[in-house]
């Protein structure tokens, strides 16, 4: 029996295959019912199930296919059109194949039940109510469908073609030539071998090991032995090969899961009332099966909280202008040994302020920051564990698995998940897994006596740093160090504070060994003691009771034997900006909707011990220089008559530097203010110097909470410029506010 | 059904494991421990076994107890180790002594002595009266390896 089992279990997988493809094209066939070709393919794919059924004496399914055969080869000859609740019954029917198919695989034998109410509806819909009902079906199988045998056939020369074809008439040749030619071809091409999964495993395993027993053997050929080094070249140069094509059996095109996508969202679109299309892309991208394994569930968890909850109903659409159908954009395409997922939707997107207030009720965040926090950071929140909104903020509730729960599958395999929305207009969520698993170029680096591994996919640059020898220079902002480097800041944290080592700097004239990193548009510098060899490493997962929390996502054993921890580089970017991201984003600009760069025109003014700062320009009301003489003390504030209106001052300078000493002299002089608008209320800003005004990117470079009133950093004209946050300033400032009344009143 | 299980001593106590999770018993010259940043202070490093990653644990700092004077001593002699599989991944344990393989039928298996303290009382799962000495039989998935949450988050805090 051990060759049935087997058959059984090629019937199996290929009627997974079936049901897919069955699905897509009934799905396609509600939308273009006259296309023929696509009939004829669902037709052939139940007739290959039911064939084979039978053959297996599996007569549930068999006479469930026999039924949605019958209704197909009606369909197909135009004697009934594809009805709404015609192709129901065919998805129903689809679903009733699939749990009996769940069910044969589980138990090797198809499970007691009667589908007899199933097979009566499609029956009944087999004739056309308006025509003469024909009552015993006439199934009409051209000849040609015999032809697609599966495969398993031909591996067992038992009698298969009498019983696997046992009812059909004879065949009508009518419109089929055309399709025959097609077919002829498709028989042309060798039948490909099916190998089993495991064995795929083991292969890539063996190949893994080979790869590290070459790295091994690489050092030896190194010595004076011609012979050796040639031998060594080979083995090398046929390890590589191997690897690539074992690496390359494992590798399935996205469109597998794509297939299953109209499906999905047509029963789900049907469920919420709504009306969306979607369009995927980029079917042929290629990625190992663990990925596509690992995509899978986070795919379809995003797609349905595109379709629940992010494109609205037909109604509210039409409303907002928008056309009624939503839709939803999927793509996937390859980026730097990656694979990327982009889905869009053209919904309401998320609702920021909704977030906000949630995470203020959850007290995740405190007032003070919230205000300080960009759209981007606010949508952080909805992957942090147990961050439902579903009583006020159902746009972004999901049903079964949270994001968290997507973010956390992704980040097992090395893969991670942004978001970007915008309220309105939808929501863009792109989810980056690595092309494989099991092997991947990884860069060395070493600090102390220890060498940690980082994918090499998201290496941007290597860089030597001298001080005093290069323009780029590394400066501390606000207790994070930073490198400037030409128009870039990029922060900088050393390995050694993620590896729990004591820190050291290199000696005044010695070098910074720095590796840029990037990852989800984060760019960050880490700084290790020294930059070793790029290599091939193999992942080897991290014990399970490690995983959790873990700044690496597995380790690798090197030639020597020696293990290296492999940084998990999405986890560092992370925790390196404490959940708030650092948006120090180039692919944020690179974003179609953010092309346009936004410039806002600012005040450029000097502080003493603070530097070129910003003030947006639309605080401003009026610069003016001011005497000395004209301000007053009232109650330890200054106050300046101005125009008819109480002026508070505030000295920025001691704002901004928590012990900077201001001496009274310096009222004694002509001082330049800018006054700005704070509410209804007017409050002057004493500054050094007005420098001027210019247009600067509204994208600021560092918009970490670096520190009070500051709320973050642009490059103008090579210089860093700090922007400040006036409405933290003015409203949170530590001097006792005083009310401000018209002098007249 | 009576259940193999293999004991060493540590510290003068004997403890056993189930011996079908046992993977083998190892006194490797050089085992080398790779470090595990901010891991638990008795969680060792990792081990390559043979292709495999193992969790070198060092038992005697986990259970509280003192490892036997002879070893300490005697940094020269390599360390036993006894690999294990547990859910929680592959296990190296730092031992004194393997002793014995016993058969053990179920009914033998005795609630822990109340006595136990610390985090022995949470690992061991049951205990066998064995002629002449108690097996304190380890539930593998009981030892914590996983690093204190709280240390991770002041830590991502520091940083940043």
């Amino acid at each position: 029996m051990l060759a049935h089992d087997e058959l059984l279990i090629d019937f199996i997988a290929e009627a997974w295959e079936s049901i897919d493809r069955l699905d897509q094209g009934v799905v396609q066939l509600e939308k273009t019912p006259e296309d023929q070709n696509t009939i004829a393919q669902v037709f052939r794919a139940i007739h290959t199930i039911k064939g084979s059924s039978g053959f297996f004496g599996l007569k549930r399914i068999e006479r469930l296919s026999h039924a949605a055969e019958t209704l197909l080869g009606n369909l197909r000859d135009g004697r009934i059109p594809l009805s709404a609740e015609r192709a129901a019954a065919l998805l129903m029917f689809l679903d009733n194949l699939r749990q009996l198919i769940a069910a044969l695989e589980a138990d090797k034998q198809e499970p007691p039940g009667e589908d007899q109410q199933l097979i009566e509806r499609l029956r009944a819909l087999s004739s056309s109510a308006s025509d003469a009902p024909v009552q015993t079906p006439v199934p009409s199988v051209p000849a040609i469908e015999r032809q697609p045998d599966p495969p398993f056939v031909a591996l067992d020369a038992a009698p298969v073609a009498t019983v696997a074809e046992p009812v059909h008439g004879l065949p009508t040749e009518s419109n089929s030539a055309s399709r025959s030619g097609q077919e002829a071809k498709n028989h042309d091409t060798m039948a490909p071998v099916k190998v089993s999964v495991e064995l795929l495993d083991e292969m890539v395993n063996n190949v893994s090991e080979l790869v590290l027993a070459r790295n091994r053997l690489l050092p030896y050929a190194q010595r004076d032995d011609r012979v050796l080094a040639s031998i060594v070249a080979s083995i090398d140069r046929l390890t590589l090969a191997m690897q690539e094509r074992v690496l390359k059996t494992r590798m399935q095109t996205i469109g597998q899961l794509w297939s299953r996508i109209p499906r999905v969202s047509r029963d789900l679109a049907l469920a919420c009332g709504k009306e969306v299309e979607v369009v995927c892309r980029g079917q042929d991208t290629e990625l190992d099966r663990s990925m596509l394994d690992a995509l899978k569930d986070p795919v379809m968890h995003v797609l349905r909280n595109c379709i629940d909850h992010g494109i609205e109903s037909p109604q509210e659409r039409a409303a907002a202008g928008k056309p009624r159908e939503g839709q939803v954009r999927i793509d996937a395409r390859h980026e730097n040994g990656s694979v990327v997922v982009v889905l869009e939707d053209d919904g309401r997107g998320l609702d920021m302020a909704a977030i906000g207030r949630r995470a203020l009720s959850k007290g995740l965040v405190n007032a003070e920051t919230l205000a300080t926090l960009n759209e981007e950071q606010l949508s952080e929140f909805i992957f942090l564990p147990g961050f439902s909104t579903r009583e006020d903020v159902t746009e972004i509730s999901g049903r079964g698995v949270g994001m968290d729960v997507v973010r956390t599958n992704l980040s097992a395999v090395g893969g991670h998940i942004r978001l970007r929305s915008v309220w309105g207009h939808g929501t863009r969520c792109i989810l980056t897994v690595p092309l494989t698993l099991a092997i991947i170029p990884a860069l060395l680096v070493a600090v102390g006596s220890e060498q940690y591994a980082m994918p090499q996919a998201h290496v941007r640059e290597l860089l030597r740093h001298r001080p005093g020898l290069d323009e780029d220079v590394i400066e501390d902002f606000y207790g994070t160090r930073v490198l400037r480097r030409r128009s870039d800041i990029i922060p900088i944290y050393g390995l050694r504070q993620w590896v729990d080592l004591p820190e050291s700097l290199p000696e005044a004239q010695g070098s910074w060994h720095i590796v840029v990193l990037e990852v989800a548009d984060l760019r960050f510098g880490l700084w290790v003691d020294q930059i070793l060899t790029l290599q091939e490493v193999v992942i080897k997962p991290l014990p399970v009771a490690l995983q959790q929390g873990s700044l690496f996502s597995g380790a690798t054993i090197q030639g020597d034997g020696r293990v290296a921890l492999i940084l998990d580089v999405g986890q560092l970017a992370r925790r390196s900006s404490s959940n708030a991201h650092l948006a120090l984003s180039s692919t944020q600009q690179k974003a179609p909707s953010e092309a346009q760069e936004e410039r806002v025109q600012m005040l450029l003014v000097q502080i003493p011990e603070f530097g070129l700062s910003a003030i947006p320009m639309h605080f401003v009301w009026r610069l003016d220089k001011v005497r000395g003489q004209a301000i007053t003390h009232r109650a330890g504030h200054a106050v300046l008559a101005y125009q008819g209106h109480v002026i508070r001052l505030l000295e920025l300078q001691a704002l901004l530097v928590s012990d900077a000493v201001v001496s009274d002299a310096v009222y004694d002089q002509q001082m330049d203010i800018v006054i700005c608008r704070h509410g209804q209320a007017l409050v002057g800003l004493v500054v050094q110097h007005i420098v001027g005004m210019a247009n600067l990117p509204g994208q600021l470079q560092q918009t970490e909470a670096l520190q009070f009133g500051l709320q973050g950093m642009v490059l103008h004209e090579g210089a860093v410029v700090n922007v400040l946050n006036l409405p933290q300033l003015l409203h949170g400032d530590p001097v006792p506010s005083m009310r401000f009344e018209p002098l007249e009143g | 059904m009576n259940m193999p299980y293999m004991s060493f001593s540590l510290g003068g106590v004997l403890m056993g494991v189930p011996a079908q999770q046992v993977i083998e018993v190892s006194r490797a010259v050089a085992v080398e421990l790779t470090r595990m940043p901010f891991a638990v202070r008795h969680v060792l490093g990792l081990i390559n076994l043979r292709g495999t990653l193992a969790v070198g644990v060092d038992l005697a700092s986990c259970l509280s107890v003192e490892p036997s004077k002879a070893r300490s001593s005697d940094s020269a002699l390599p360390s036993l180790w006894v690999f294990a599989q547990a859910q929680q991944g592959l296990l190296g344990l730092r031992v004194d002594a393997v002793s014995d393989i016993h058969m053990v039928a179920p009914q033998d298996l005795l609630p822990p002595p109340v006595a136990l303290t610390g985090a022995m009382r949470h690992i061991v799962s049951a205990t066998v009266a064995l002629p002449g000495a108690l097996l304190h039989v380890l539930s593998l998935e009981d030892i914590p390896l996983q690093p204190d949450a709280n240390l991770l988050s002041n830590f991502a805090e520091g940083v940043s």
